[in-house]
Order: structure tokens, then sequence, then C-alpha cells
């Protein structure tokens, strides 16, 4: 088991520096600044008629912000029962997998315990 | 079963002896007073109720998850360092029956302190606002059941793992299974660009008890009718949890030597 361990420690580890890392932005030139305000304009210009959906990458946009706070008070409004009961199937259901293993361990166990006691 | 609740007995005497309850009544004593705290800054605003409502909820959360991962995670280990165990498994018990017993002592002490942090900040509401909230129970008994899975995981993890250990693996799991959908796809997958990383969580997430159906908070600071339906299925749904994991627990128990 705590060979197991092993690689998941790995990955969060992993997973951790690449969150950390900062993201890689080109340096600012004459033209990329020229290509940026024509971009700007583009976007300020095409946010009226909603020509691509709200992403979090469009920091001049304000609706991603409206976008994200809307789905985040969606989800903490709660989940239906009908939810909650679809999922409440999969511990149920491994649960009922699992009593015969542990019926099973516990009788090998009883086994073991009066071979020694004999 | 009688077996099984004389464990939970003494284990509930056992943490009383820790002397656990004091950092309760600590906590219930901040609970009393925070509305008053939050009502001399609300400047008239009548806001008050909100804000001591969601932040004492928050706080609610945070002290039962430390104490179900401080508890749960140490409960067995230390049994078998002080080898107290030992008289209790010589003796017919089943080794899930005790495990069972030491998940019952420390939910029912992590409920009843939790029920009492409650009644501390509905009492400290109704003081200034003239109205006892028993909604805030319904948000109570959520992070109660909350609570519950994280310590049958921790008892889980504390049969295969150090305390340290199976504490740090308990935070992982409430991490990850309450990590919302809107974090997933607008800080990982649209921001970061990370997903692989948003790919590998929702992934998990599939296998892992889902606790945002525990966090009733916005529902009852808001005033939204909670249907009691739903308390029965949030019950179903941390059972079949709570009996998975102390399942794979006695698995994992009865195959080791003590």
């Amino acid at each position: 088991m705590k060979r197991a361990l092993v690689p998941l420690s790995l990955w969060l580890a992993w997973s951790g520096v690449g969150l950390s890392q900062p993201r890689s932005t080109p340096t600012p030139t004459p033209t990329a600044d020229r290509v940026q305000l024509q971009d700007a304009v583009d976007h300020a210009l095409g946010e009226e008629d909603e020509s691509h959906p709200p992403s979090a990458k469009d920091t001049n946009r304000p609706a991603i912000f409206g976008s994200m706070i809307a789905s985040r008070l969606h989800e903490k409004a709660g989940t239906s029962i009908y939810r909650i009961q679809l999922d409440s199937r999969f511990p149920w259901g491994v649960s009922l997998l699992l009593l015969p293993i542990y019926l099973v361990v516990a009788r090998r166990r009883g086994f073991r315990i009066k071979e020694e006691r004999s | 079963m009688k077996s099984i609740i004389e464990i939970a007995r003494l284990q509930l005497l056992e943490n009383i002896r820790r002397q656990v309850h004091l950092i309760t009544l600590f906590m219930a004593f901040g609970m009393l007073v925070l509305p008053a705290y939050v009502n001399t800054f609300s400047m008239g605003l009548k806001a008050f109720e909100i804000a001591s409502k969601d932040f004492g909820l928050t706080l609610l959360s945070y002290y039962g998850v430390a104490m179900a991962l401080m508890l749960g995670s140490s409960v067995v280990p230390r049994d078998i360092e002080r080898k107290t165990i030992y008289p209790i498994l010589s003796r017919p018990v089943a080794r899930v029956s005790y495990l069972t017993g030491q998940f019952l002592g420390t939910s029912v002490l992590l409920l009843g302190s939790m029920f009492l942090l409650a009644t501390a900040l509905a009492v400290g509401i109704a003081s200034l606002s003239h109205h006892f909230d028993t909604n805030l129970y319904a948000a109570t008994l959520g992070y109660s059941l909350e609570c519950s899975v994280l310590v049958a995981a921790c008892l889980f993890f504390s049969t295969f793992a150090s305390p340290p250990l199976a504490g740090v693996m308990g935070f992982f799991l409430y991490v990850v299974g309450g990590m919302s959908g809107t974090f997933i796809q607008f800080f990982l997958r649209q921001d970061r660009e990370a997903d692989q990383l948003a790919n590998a969580v929702e992934m998990l997430k599939n296998f892992l008890p889902n606790f945002e159906i525990f966090r009733l908070k916005y529902p009852v600071v808001h005033g939204f009718h909670i249907l009691p339906q739903y308390h029965v299925a949030e019950f179903g749904y941390a059972l079949g949890w709570i009996v998975m994991l102390l399942l794979l627990a006695g698995i994992r128990f009865e195959k080791r030597d003590l």
C-alpha cells in the first residue's frame, strides 16, 4: 500500500508545482502593443453581439465575472434531490460488493485464530 | 449491537477526558458574541443577520472539518499505541464492530458540539434581531453529515497510514470532493489551461463523496425553503459513504496482525 502512495504523492507534487508556476507572457513590443490595441477594440466592438462565449481569458470583458458568479450561485443554491439519489447508488452499490468480501476475510481470520489456539 | 454502543460510549468518554469539549465551549462563546461584533461594524445597514449567519456557519464548518480530521485520524492508532485495543479485541467483538463503535463515539461528539455551536449562534442573533432562526439547524445537520463522512474516511486511512498521513489524505478528500465545478471550469480549465489536471479532478470526483451536497449555508442565509425530503436524501447519501468506508476499514483491519 505504501508503494502505491509514492506515485500518488509524486503526481500531487507535480500538479501543485504546475499550478504555482507563472504563465509565460510575451515581452511587449510596439508592434505587439498595436496588435493588442486592435484586439481590445475588436473585443469592445464585438461585446454587444456576443460573437464568442465568455472565457476566463477575456480580461477586458466583465461578462465573464457575471457568468462565473451566476454559475457559482447556481451551484451554491443546492443539488437536486434526484441527483443526490442518483449519486447515492455508487457508495451503496460498492458497499453491497464489499460486504461478502468482508465476511470472507472475517471468517478466514476466525479460522486462523482457531488453528493457532488448537 | 450492544458492544458497538458500549465502545461508542467509551470513545465518547475518552474524548471528554481529553478535554475536546473545552475547544467547543471556547468556540461557543465566540459564536455567542459574533453577532454583536458584526453588528458593531454594520453601520446601521441592518445586514448584520445575514453577515453573522454567513460568518458563523463558515466558522462552524471549519471547526467541524478540523475536529473530524484530528479525531478521525488518531482514534485507532492511539488505541494501538496505548495498547487499550487488546482488552477489547480479546473479547468476542468483530473488528468492524470496534471500528463502528469508534466511529459512532466520535460522530456523536461532533454532532453534539456542532449543534451546541449552532444554538449559541442562533441565540446570539436572536438577542439582537428578536427572531430565533431554526433554519440554522438545517445547515448544521448538513455540516454534521459532512464531518461524519470525513471521520469514516480518516478512520479508514488510519488503518494503513500514520495519523498525520491519514489526516492529510482526509484533507485531500475534503478538498477534491468539495471542489466546485465553477472552479474547475473557470480557474483550472480556462485561466490556467491545466486541462489534464481538470480532467483528472473531474474523473476523481466521480469516485469521491460530493461534499457540495451537504453545504446548505447559502440557502439558509438567504432564506430559501429546504424540503424535508432533501435531508432524507442527504442522510441516505452520507450513510452510503459511511457504510462503504467502514467496510473498507473493516477489511483492511481484519487482515492486520495486531
